[in-house]
């Protein structure tokens, strides 16, 4: 019921509207700017900034390049991160590039961000619960082998460990889930945008049979892919 | 033996998103398996290439009356259109006839007749001003869009695209690696509870008029390709090359990587268009370079016919038997031509060669395109006994007063053939230019007017027609 309520909200605030649909997307519509994406350096630095050790090497240079791979044949960039938008220098003119959302670059920052996500919601798996496997072989071309944990602040763990109570009522808890959104989404959306995304996960039947690390997985990556943590104002 | 870290563990047992999501089918040309697939290719000769080195020559006469330089040394002969009129063909050009009949060539295609930079001409090309704005390259995708609107190689200097939202620019080096980032990566699936609730999300925020606002709609309409997108991104492969210049390090493919791009992003429907740089050293300024021109366009034209017969021979769809060529519009050019020579320099064999806006060529083929013609014809092709050149208008001189840049001649948009008059005055309606093409190439690709708006001769001047004898 409260999903649907949820829905209803949004389809009578958003769904009215037609979306833009040019053939490819213009700079401006409607005589305003697009939002564009703010970048892979500025959402990294954003990331650092809120959930990551500051001390090491590591640490001062998290970038979400990590999650893509490098380039197969060493030459040209072969920087995928470009896609994600950024700054790129033309013969000495400084250009924000692939920042305006494409299926391409909504499919990179899907993809960078639920690898992101997985790696939060291992804080929910404890040591001693490990089973002892073979490591299996890599499924990708990607081997995700020899990149090491992402250093997450003490702080930034702690909550993470108390939404890892779900699905007790502990973690479903106002505070405790607002105390989550914030620490990744500071203060980048209005209130509304957290109440819905609680409602959501609150109301929505499969997410309350989740084991704790796929339910934090899950509510990671639905703050992550927000357009207000995504895209510059 | 070794125990699964936590990272490994949650990759190897999955998601919730990856569990509950069905597999994508994969076909070919996703999005392009209606009735009517059809791409694009500009191949773009960086930075201001020479035609007279290709199907827009001149005679020796001109050479020897110390007009124009020409480092053959060889008499360029006719190229003759089926349509009447005539080119010159470079003997360097001479691998183009074997494709003869399926090239159109527009020659006196005047560009931004008043800038001679680099970059104002590319914008020219890209947008129909020297400044910059919309171009036509995403616009061929609007009539049945594809996920991409075009891929592009590499950066051009200083083009100010206003609608490159779908285009996607990265070196080939770059785009050969997302087969690899997308491998195993789970499925975006839009049924899934998470995915449906971004999307309400991304539709809530898009619910203003604000930046913001609109680029959550962007953001809501990409997030839908991206499933299928993400899909067909995870079939790309490319050679993986075994060995490598021994000088540069650069790995050697059996087919450039250039062309396995074409193949892998046509092939699967990820994009309509495909922009690349022919890089060659063109802008001759300096009298070696000048006269190294011979050799610099043998590898032109070398590379396209290399193009040419990669699309002829690989297939696009083994059931109908179309192969790529088929499928797929090309564009070659630059964005001008060059000076006939430089002046203060004390023979025809020592000179380079400057830019030259007022006149271009542009070679047309594939899909859409009547093959075998040739639209429109530069002036300065003849000297008198005296060696003084005989075609040369007052309109010429009010943009050229040195004399030393061809320009392309009046043309008739009625019928299609170009003028033997010399105005006093420059018009720009009485002048093929580069606009023509591009509303010619509109067209070939179906595009309604509303989605992608015909260019005109000037700011609030009349549509400049298409090139009617080039639609097949």
């Amino acid at each position: 019921m409260i999903r649907l309520i949820v829905l209803a909200l949004a389809v009578l605030v958003g769904g009215c509207r037609t979306t833009q649909d040019t053939g490819g997307f213009e700079l401006k519509a409607n005589g305003n700017s697009v939002g564009q994406f703010m970048g892979l350096d500025a959402v990294s630095k954003t990331i650092s900034s809120r959930m990551l050790k500051q001390e090491g090497f590591q640490a001062q240079n998290f970038s979400l390049r990590r999650y893509l791979p490098g380039n197969n044949f060493g030459f040209g960039s072969g920087d995928l991160g470009e896609l994600l938008g950024q700054y790129v220098v033309v013969n000495g003119n400084g250009e924000f590039k692939n920042g305006t959302p494409n299926a391409m670059n909504m499919s990179l920052w899907y993809l960078v961000m639920n690898r992101l996500a997985t790696d939060v919601a291992t804080v929910c798996l404890p040591e001693s619960a490990l089973p002892v496997t073979p490591v299996p072989a890599p499924v990708t071309e990607f081997s995700l082998a020899g990149i090491p944990n992402v250093p997450f602040t003490e702080a930034f763990e702690k909550k993470v460990k108390t939404m890892c109570a779900w699905p007790a009522e502990d973690a479903k808890k106002e505070e405790t889930m607002l105390a989550y959104w914030t620490a990744i989404m500071g203060f980048q959306a209005p209130k509304a945008v957290f109440k819905a995304w609680r409602d959501w996960f609150l109301a929505e039947p499969s997410f309350a049979a989740l084991p704790p690390e796929a339910a934090v997985r899950e509510m990671t990556v639905a703050i992550f892919l927000q357009p207000h943590f995504l895209l510059s104002k | 033996m070794s125990a699964l870290n936590r990272r490994e563990l949650l990759y190897a047992t999955g998601s919730l998103l990856s569990a509950a999501s069905m597999p994508f089918g994969v076909k070919r040309a996703q999005a392009a398996d209606g009735a009517k697939p059809h791409f694009f290719i500009y191949a773009h000769l960086f930075f201001g290439a020479d035609p007279s080195y290709l199907l827009d020559a001149r005679p020796l006469a001109l050479t020897k009356a110390g007009k124009m330089q020409n480092f053959t040394g060889v008499e360029p002969e006719p190229w003759v259109g089926a349509n009447g009129t005539t080119a010159l063909m470079s003997s360097v050009a001479a691998p183009l006839k074997e494709f003869k009949d399926m090239i159109s060539v527009v020659n006196g295609c005047v560009m931004s007749a008043g800038f001679d930079g680099h970059e104002q001409n590319q914008s020219f090309i890209f947008t129909g001003s020297p400044f910059g704005g919309t171009s036509f390259i995403p616009q061929l995708n609007a009539a049945a869009p594809l996920a991409l609107d075009a891929v592009m190689t590499s950066q051009l200097f200083g083009v100010s695209v206003a609608n490159d939202g779908g285009t996607l620019t990265l070196d080939a080096g770059g785009l050969s690696t997302l087969g690899a980032a997308f491998a195993g990566a789970s499925p975006l699936d839009l049924g899934h509870p998470t995915a449906k609730f971004l999307m309400a999300a991304m539709d809530t925020a898009g619910a203003g008029n604000g930046a913001l606002s609109i680029g959550s709609q962007a953001m809501k309409k990409s997030f839908v390709s991206a499933s299928s997108l993400s899909e067909q991104l995870k079939l790309l492969k490319f050679e993986t090359p075994t060995t490598f210049d021994p000088m540069t390090g650069n790995p050697i493919f059996t087919v450039p990587l250039g062309f396995q791009l074409i193949e892998q992003f046509f092939r699967r429907g990820l994009s309509r268009s495909i922009v690349y740089n022919v890089f060659g050293n063109y802008d001759v300024h300096d009298n070696n370079a000048c006269k190294a021109q011979p050799a610099t366009f043998a590898k032109t034209v070398e590379e396209i016919v290399a193009l040419i017969k990669f699309l002829k021979a690989t297939p696009f769809d083994e059931a109908t038997g179309q192969s790529m060529l088929d499928v797929t519009t090309i564009l070659v050019g630059s964005e001008f031509t060059r000076t006939m020579r430089q002046l203060f320099v004390s023979s025809i064999e020592e000179t380079g060669t400057d830019h030259n806006p007022l006149s271009n060529s542009f070679l047309l083929l594939g899909k859409g395109i009547k093959g075998g013609q040739v639209v429109g014809e530069g002036d300065m092709r003849a000297v008198d006994a005296e060696g003084n050149l005989t075609d040369v208008s007052g309109a010429h001189k009010s943009h050229d007063q040195q004399m030393i840049k061809i320009m392309g001649k009046p043309f008739d948009y009625e019928t299609m053939k170009p003028l033997s008059v010399l105005p006093e005055t420059y018009d720009v309606a009485q002048y093929l230019g580069f606009n023509a093409v591009a509303n010619t190439l509109l067209d070939v690709f179906g595009v309604p007017s509303e989605a992608g708006p015909r260019r005109r001769f000037t700011a609030g001047g009349a549509v400049i027609p298409s090139l009617k004898p080039l639609i097949a």
